[in-house]
């Protein structure tokens, strides 16, 4: 057969077709599905206990547990990559052609009657006479139009939009930036943690993945500031920081969630907090039987002799914040003889909890905490490349979305004392809000409408 | 107890039942009243609800935690509603028919009813979503989701049995096929921009808030998917010229996707997303 394809032509027309492009992107909707479902980042023992062994071996073999990372799902990415890229290459010329192609040849009273919106009329007046209005009207409503004289009648060309043709190309593009930002962020930057105490400074950093890497500079922890809701629930926290080159301070910052701060290309983030006693637990003990009150000072996972040596407690768990309620801890009370109990000890409930057995009644008094502070520090050298793309994606819907490449040929014909008017109209997309368009524009230039819509109407 | 905006909320709920009996009496007795009463009601329902959602904000402020409406799953879901009925008004003036409103509206007191079974308090933000890219990402993914919910009831409205014998003669109220057709694809490329907003939104927020821009959080990658399966249908329609009876289909899918996002994430599903619940 004489129009047969070339394996070249046959690979370019596989690359652009967009049925790869639909198949694409349901085969990624499918594979995201796949790895919502499969728990991503699991240890090898979560993995056999819910899959069983084989599965598992089978799932590693495949990469499902890092599935967004492995080498099938970037394949697939390629493969949309090379869709965007050779689609866009290959329709680019038609486009450029389309965009332009408001020519006055080949132009007849038959073309403009068979144009999608078409209208004609009469108006008195040669179409000399009729002329300068009707380009007014034109210009003003639509786009300057351009003259053309013809066999048969003045012709006149107006388009405007034609920069909507280009919108898909933006968004296509804007897709190659992102993939890119995204290759670019994998390969050259790296994401990690470190958790700092109150005084403490470090140069390592813990890698999401593995491993760590040593900082070019060192971050000190001077200060962590925690804010409360009035009801205990924290409200914000921040990091005062200070970087220090070769042990010289060069720079203090603070970092509080959402307002990270970048110190030579790598971004912290203040992530989460946790704290852990320092030196023991001021506790007060009231005995039930004559109100007698004892202050004591106990220590973490030790006993501790209850003051009439009637049993032993331990500190359990502590908490800054139990059930809305602030600090309390919990302790583990072993009367002699009798059966062991917990209780949760208030700081801001001096009487105890009424329900509280035992002999005693526990307060807490004070205690000291240290703070860490949670840390991410990432590097990205990919992310403007991300918001370019991000930026171009959404020019590129608002154009292709909201406009489109509209066209409009008026022909002037002379007939009898009069003109007649012939318009057609195109639009390549929208055709809904082109056709008000249309019609607002023919009811200007139609005298017999302007009639039949009397004042008042 | 005291009069808050939580319960003109619940009233507003049954008013929105009622303006979609009102437009499901038009369709049904083909009497003009049942329509123009539909809007009357719509659009007092819209003005309280607008100002009920002012009011929860001040109330907020008044509670010393002030914050946008907009935090949880409870005030999500009154947005939603807000979003769609605010669509479906604006569609009414532009198109004006009130039958779509038969097919709109329910999906509006449906959000209102669902939220009326969440938790109600106000509750302080927790530091991660104080943040000035919490308005601008819910506002847009909000209002993408409901220009999805548009296009599923008006695809809903597009597969209805117009041949079926004692349907008929309610057919003839229901809009011509191809401007349905027409409205399924505005709604959707209407949602499918703010969706990408949304998640554009999201990446900003996520990275000045984690340093990551993108973490393959479920409802991240949900979105991706409905993204993805909105992607699809746009280019089956505007490449391969896709129209009537399979957009229906595909918009109701793409439906269905975007409730997997929005509540079937948080009810199955747990990651980064979870405090919106």
């Amino acid at each position: 057969m004489a129009n047969r394809k070339t394996p070249t032509e046959q690979v370019i027309s596989f690359f652009a077709s967009v049925k790869l492009a639909l198949v694409l992107f349901i085969t990624l909707a499918a594979a995201s599905i796949a790895g919502t479902i499969i728990p991503q980042n699991l240890s090898s023992g979560e993995a056999i206990q819910r899959y069983g062994p084989q599965l598992t071996s089978l799932f590693y073999y495949l990469d499902l547990f890092d599935m967004y990372h492995s080498w099938w799902f970037n394949v697939l990415l390629g493969f949309l990559a090379l869709n965007l890229i050779v689609c866009s290459l290959k329709r680019f010329p038609r486009t450029l052609k389309l965009a332009r192609s408001v020519s006055g040849r080949r132009i007849s009273p038959g073309f403009l009657e068979k144009q999608p919106f078409a209208r004609q009329f009469l108006r008195p007046g040669s179409p000399r006479e009729n002329l300068a209005e009707i380009q007014k009207i034109v210009d003003h409503r639509f786009a300057r139009p351009r003259e053309i004289a013809t066999t048969w009648g003045i012709v006149l060309l107006s388009h405007k939009g034609a920069f909507s043709r280009f919108g898909v190309y933006a968004i296509h593009s804007s897709l190659l930036f992102i993939l890119a930002g995204a290759l670019v962020g994998q390969y050259g930057g790296f994401d990690a943690f470190l958790n700092l105490a109150e005084g403490e400074t470090t140069d390592q950093v813990i890698l999401q993945n593995s491993g760590r890497i040593t900082l070019p500079f060192d971050v000190r922890l001077d200060r962590f500031l925690l804010k409360r809701y009035p009801g205990g629930a924290p409200s914000e926290y921040r990091s005062d920081l200070t970087f220090l080159e070769n042990g010289r301070e060069v720079r203090k910052a603070s970092v509080r969630v959402n307002h990270p701060f970048t110190y030579r290309k790598v971004t912290f983030y203040q992530q989460f907090y946790d704290s852990t006693p320092v030196e023991g637990w001021g506790l007060r003990l009231t005995r039930r039987s004559d109100k007698k009150v004892f202050e004591l000072q106990v220590a973490l996972n030790r006993p501790n002799i209850l003051p009439d040596g009637s049993g032993t407690f331990l500190v359990l768990d502590f908490t800054e914040n139990l059930v809305r309620s602030g600090p309390a801890v919990k302790l583990l009370v072993r009367p002699n003889g009798a059966q062991n109990y917990a209780v949760w000890v208030f700081k801001n409930r001096p009487d105890g909890l009424p329900l509280e057995p035992g002999p005693f009644s526990f307060q807490l008094l004070n205690y000291k905490l240290r703070y860490f502070s949670g840390l991410q520090a990432n590097k990205d050298p990919g992310v403007w490349l991300i918001w370019v793309g991000c930026a171009l994606l959404m020019a590129g819907c608002l154009v292709t979305f909201f406009f489109s490449h509209q066209k409009l040929y008026l022909g002037l014909i002379s007939e009898g004392t009069g003109t007649r008017i012939i318009i057609g109209g195109s639009a390549h997309r929208n055709q809904g809000s082109f056709k008000i368009k249309f019609e607002r524009l023919v009811d200007q230039l139609n005298p017999k409408s302007t009639e039949d819509k009397a004042p008042g109407l | 107890m005291t009069f808050e905006s939580s319960l003109l909320l619940s009233i507003i709920t049954f008013v929105y039942l009622a303006a979609g009996l009102a437009y499901i009496c038009l369709l049904i007795f083909k009497t003009e009243v049942f329509g123009s009463l539909g809007t009357v009601i719509t659009l007092t329902a819209l003005a309280a609800h607008t100002g009920a959602i002012i009011w929860r904000w001040v109330e907020s402020y008044q509670l010393g935690v002030g914050h946008a409406p907009l935090s949880n799953l409870y005030e999500s879901l009154i947005f939603f509603a807000w979003a769609i009925t605010f669509l479906y008004v604006v569609m009414e003036r532009i198109y004006k028919n009130r039958i779509i409103g038969a097919f709109v509206m329910p999906l509006a007191f449906l959000s209102m009813a669902y939220a009326g079974l969440q938790p109600k308090e106000i509750q302080p933000l927790v530091p991660a979503l104080k943040s000035n890219w919490l308005i601008a990402h819910v506002i847009t993914c909000f209002l993408g989701y409901a220009g999805f919910a548009v296009s599923a009831g008006l695809a809903l409205m597009f597969l209805f049995p117009r041949e079926k014998a004692f349907l008929r003669n309610l057919v003839n109220r229901l809009p011509l096929p191809s401007v349905l057709d027409d409205l399924i694809y505005q709604n959707i490329a209407f949602g499918f921009i703010l969706l990408t907003a949304g998640i554009i939104t999201g990446a900003i927020w996520a990275q000045s808030a984690w340093g990551a821009y993108w973490s393959w959080d479920p409802k991240e990658t949900w979105s991706l998917i409905t993204w993805l399966i909105y992607a699809a249908v746009l280019h089956a329609r505007m490449v391969r010229g896709w129209m009537g009876k399979r957009m229906a289909v595909l918009s109701l899918i793409g439906f269905l996707s975007v409730l997997f996002t929005y509540l079937g994430v948080n009810l199955i599903l747990s990651g980064l997303h979870s405090y919106a619940t």
